[in-house]
């Protein structure tokens, strides 16, 4: 299983961050800190930190566990059912969980990454595919008509649903956020792939994006005549790095992220 | 198994349990009616509950929201459950 690597403000964000892209749980994953974000003065972040990570090798099943499963007549599963492609290699499964002393030990000793990650084993045609048959059979398990449209775009999957379907948006895009959630799990059970997808549904997802900046202009004007922070309302991830974007092209504010996801929202103040 | 209930939120729940599990003919649902609506209660095969669950629930909340939503064309309020 190859090593994914992110980066991000902080550790946490940046573990965060990798263990949604290998959609597993903190305990199923090897977590390597590779470098802790450097703090210039007054905590100005200057640098990012990155960590890297894979899903922990599977030994096989215990037999005790085995044996139940052959109810359904010995079927055989592929890999124990877990669909992570890699084999029993339990001598490299040590937890070697979160270095966080990493970042003191000096840097040559440090893990370097010199292989890339292994080619993903299905092509992005046929992840589209995948997402595609997904997303057709949820529309039409809600009883909407919609063309489905997946097109792989810099190794990641961007899909479309033709029509203004709300109920597929939901209120914020919730309902959207857990179908894109679920696009991706279903693409990573039969894959090493990391593709992230985006959906959109008619075209919610511009419209948000629009709101979202208009919504960063006006904050950055108020908070440029008061000279008092603001703190936004809590968003997802994605609408933050949205508006962050957006104030990032803004003279006079500078913005952060404060808080713990779901409640992690955007804070606006004046630039020093 | 009673169809009639819910029929669009049980059409959805099986899609997506099945889409994200490795073994998708072990996927059952059961309906029930209680006084909150209609209750689905999942069943997977051995080994993939974990993934109709996922990291910190985020997989069975992702249902949750989706078949919630299918529910509302069925007028009624739906829960839930994987069973072990």
């Amino acid at each position: 299983m190859e090593w994914i690597e992110t980066t991000a403000d902080t550790v946490p964000a940046a573990i965060d961050l990798v263990l949604d892209n290998l959609g597993v749980d903190e305990r199923e994953a090897d977590i390597e800190v590779l470098e802790e974000p450097k703090t210039g003065l007054f905590g100005r972040v200057k640098g990012q930190a990155r960590v890297r990570a894979r899903v922990k090798p599977k030994a096989p099943r215990p037999k005790q566990e085995r044996r139940d499963r052959k109810r359904s007549s010995g079927k055989k599963k592929p890999n124990g059912g877990g669909g992570n492609k890699q084999g029993g290699d339990s001598s490299e499964s040590k937890p070697q969980q979160r270095q966080a002393a990493a970042a003191s030990t000096p840097k040559e000793d440090r893990p370097r990454r010199e292989k890339k990650p292994a080619a993903p084993d299905k092509t992005d045609a046929e992840l589209a595919g995948e997402v595609n048959e997904f997303l057709t059979g949820l529309v039409a398990a809600f009883g909407l008509d919609g063309d489905v449209e997946v097109t792989p775009v810099d190794g990641d999957l961007e899909a479309t649903i033709s029509g203004q379907h709300g109920v597929l948006v939901g209120p914020k895009g919730r309902t959207l956020d857990a179908i894109q959630e679920l696009s991706r799990v279903t693409i990573q059970k039969a894959s090493t792939s990391t593709a992230r997808v985006r959906i959109d549904v008619g075209d919610y997802r511009e419209r948000r994006r629009a709101a979202l900046v208009a919504l960063a202009e006006d904050v950055a004007g108020r908070v440029t005549d008061s000279g008092t922070p603001l703190a936004l309302q809590p968003m997802t991830s994605v609408d933050r790095k949205v508006v962050h974007d957006a104030l990032a092209a803004i003279e006079g504010v500078a913005s952060r992220s404060d808080g713990e996801d779901p409640y992690r929202r955007i804070v606006v103040e004046v630039a020093s | 198994m009673s169809a009639d209930l819910a029929p669009t939120a049980q059409a959805a729940l099986a899609h997506v349990c099945k889409s994200v599990v490795a073994d998708p003919d072990a996927v059952e649902i059961a309906a029930s009616e209680n006084d909150n609506g209609v209750r689905l209660d999942v069943t997977v095969g051995d080994g993939d509950m974990g993934r109709v669950i996922g990291r910190r629930g985020r997989v069975a909340s992702a249902i949750r929201t989706v078949v919630g939503a299918a529910a509302a064309k069925d007028g009624v309020s739906v829960e839930v459950e994987f069973v072990d």
